[in-house]
């Protein structure tokens, strides 16, 4: 049947004044409703329980561990190349920002046993890391455009997303898992085109980002649907322990590349994209930002990028001294660490322990949530950004 | 109303564009020079038998526990190799494809082969005997945990008409 347009109750989809004043003497009895882990907008295997009265979200309760592998206990499991073997299941963890964790396992690594690493394996290192972070932020518009109703956002994240498994495909064999940092260095170097394609995926990434910013950051629907929505304060952030993107959209410039440079990035020149409010827009402009930021660090890098060798002065069976080690960085979703004991013997850590983003910034939600329409909620959920695998690991 | 309408614009815009998209069995992508795909055994031609030697250090280096492996003796006179393998299975159902038993392998007796169709209606069937292994290993060139080999081209992997 076709609604008859010319009707004059339905001139506007927006609620009235009048609507919202009858909804607020409505009698509503509260409403306990599970949301996840099958649900689509969960991003993975993600559970929470809402109290709701009416739309309102009074109360959520998040559940965990769907997905959990003991990816921190299978990293202690091998006798033989051990440390080799955590890697296999740190990568399986946050599959999204593989390269960046690779990376920070390594310099964790490098610390314990004292390694060098040659300085056109530690360029490499930092491109690779920094196209990985696109590559999670290409993948975070896509889900969220999606979350906030828009399914072609995903397409065109896509499209980029592409372009660098590609070049991930080439460099390291795999597109999403390739196990290829060593400690000291890579496994091998990178392919003879490798300047040139990435000279390619840059730009490819620029073009990217204002197609992405054509097409939804001016929608005056998707602003409606995010300003205001989901604010955490920087000081609730602060108390949260948040980190990333959604400590950055509340106004707190704390970037791990920037406050404790590791690895090269006190070389390069980039800027921390910083909010003032805290909403989910915000989270969602900054994560944009940083693709670009991203791109210009690479840029940096391929032109400096140093002839030489690509492996240090690794033994072949690595066995690090007794003692341990911790290495922060900044992946795509925040702080991340890696920390490993080793007991000096054998071949494979002692203990493996992984400071995940992911999991701590999950305890904004509930700032985010409570008071807000259930719609609001699954915004909220997506613009933290997270990856169920690194939560549950 | 000008967000929704630059909206529209960049649609048309990429509608104007070539696709990206492939019909995948009908039209395959490209695979890089150092894609890996399932391990495969290597054969060596010049005297036609199998490298490995069934020295158990690639089934102790395997993060998903996947391969499976005895050996026996031999004194078959082509090569001064004392053992041979005598079974050899993979589970590919469980390989997570990371590459490490093709580079701790110190006889060079493995390596990806660019097959990733592996689909089956039986997981059983994922289990990969030695003969399978060697098959699906034909053709293609130790590449892996070479310092220099970045440039080489792989037989077969470029090519998709070799593949089975």
């Amino acid at each position: 049947m076709a609604i008859d347009i010319s009707d004059p109750s339905i001139d506007t989809l927006a609620p009235t004044e009048s609507q919202i004043v009858e909804e607020r003497n409505l009698e509503t009895v509260e409403m306990t409703i599970n949301m996840g882990p099958q649900h689509p907008s969960t991003h993975g295997v993600f559970r929470m329980v809402l109290a709701l009265a009416g739309e309102r979200v009074q109360q959520v309760e998040p559940f965990i561990g769907y997905l959990h592998r003991g990816a921190e206990k299978l990293g202690e499991a091998g006798d033989v190349e051990g440390y080799r073997k955590a890697v296999i299941w740190l990568d399986r963890t946050d599959y999204l920002s593989v390269w960046p964790n690779e990376h920070c396992y390594m310099l964790c690594l490098e610390k314990l046993a004292g390694l060098q690493v040659p300085e056109r394996a530690e360029y490499i290192r930092v491109i690779l890391s920094e196209l990985g972070r696109i590559n999670s932020h290409a993948m975070f518009y896509g889900a969220f455009g999606a979350d906030a109703g828009a399914t072609t956002p995903f397409m065109y994240a896509f499209a980029l997303r592409e372009e660098l498994y590609s070049l991930f495909e080439a460099v390291g064999g795999q597109r999403m898992f390739p196990n290829y940092f060593r400690p000291g260095g890579l496994r091998e170097d990178v392919p003879a085109d490798f300047v040139a394609r990435v000279g390619h995926v840059v730009d490819t990434g620029y073009r990217a980002c204002d197609e992405f910013d054509r097409l939804l950051s001016g929608n005056e629907i998707f602003l409606a649907r995010t300003q205001g929505i989901g604010v955490v304060s920087a000081e609730r952030a602060i108390d949260l322990g948040l980190s990333g993107p959604v400590l950055r959209a509340a106004g707190m410039p704390l970037d791990v590349r920037r406050v404790e440079p590791y690895s090269l990035y006190d070389r390069f020149d980039f800027d921390v994209p910083v909010g003032t409010r805290g909403d989910c827009y915000e989270r969602y402009l900054i994560r944009l930002q940083e693709i670009r930021q991203s791109l210009g660090i690479v840029e940096q890098a391929i032109r400096d990028l140093p002839a030489g060798p690509i492996m240090g002065n690794a033994p072949k069976a690595l066995r690090p001294p007794k003692g341990d080690a911790y290495q922060r960085i900044e992946n795509a979703r925040g702080d991340f660490g890696v920390y490993i004991v080793s007991d000096g013997r054998s071949a494979a850590p002692y203990r493996v322990k992984y400071r995940s983003p992911c999991f701590v910034n999950l305890q904004g939600l509930n700032d985010m949530v409570v008071g807000a329409y259930v719609a609001d909620a699954v915004l909220a959920l997506g613009s933290i950004d997270i990856v169920l695998g690194e939560v549950d690991r | 109303m000008k967000g929704v309408i630059g909206g529209f614009v960049q649609t048309v815009r990429s509608f104007l564009r070539k696709p990206v998209t492939r019909l995948y069995p009908y039209e395959r992508a490209p695979l890089e020079a150092r894609f890996m795909g399932a391990p495969g055994l290597l054969w060596d031609d010049k005297v036609d038998e199998i490298v490995c030697v069934a020295c158990n250090i690639c089934a102790r280096s395997c993060p998903d526990d996947c391969i499976y492996l005895t050996g026996e003796k031999y004194d078959g006179g082509k090569t001064t190799k004392k053992n041979i393998v005598r079974d050899y299975f993979i589970d590919l159902g469980r390989c997570s494809y990371c590459g490490i038993c093709v580079e701790v392998c110190p006889f060079d007796a493995n390596e990806m082969s660019p097959h990733f169709e592996l689909s089956t209606y039986d997981r059983q069937q994922l289990i990969y005997d030695k003969n399978r292994l060697v098959d699906i290993a034909r053709g293609v060139q130790r590449r892996m945990g070479k310092p220099d080999a970045g440039d080489v081209p792989v037989v077969g992997a470029l090519d998709p008409s070799a593949w089975r």
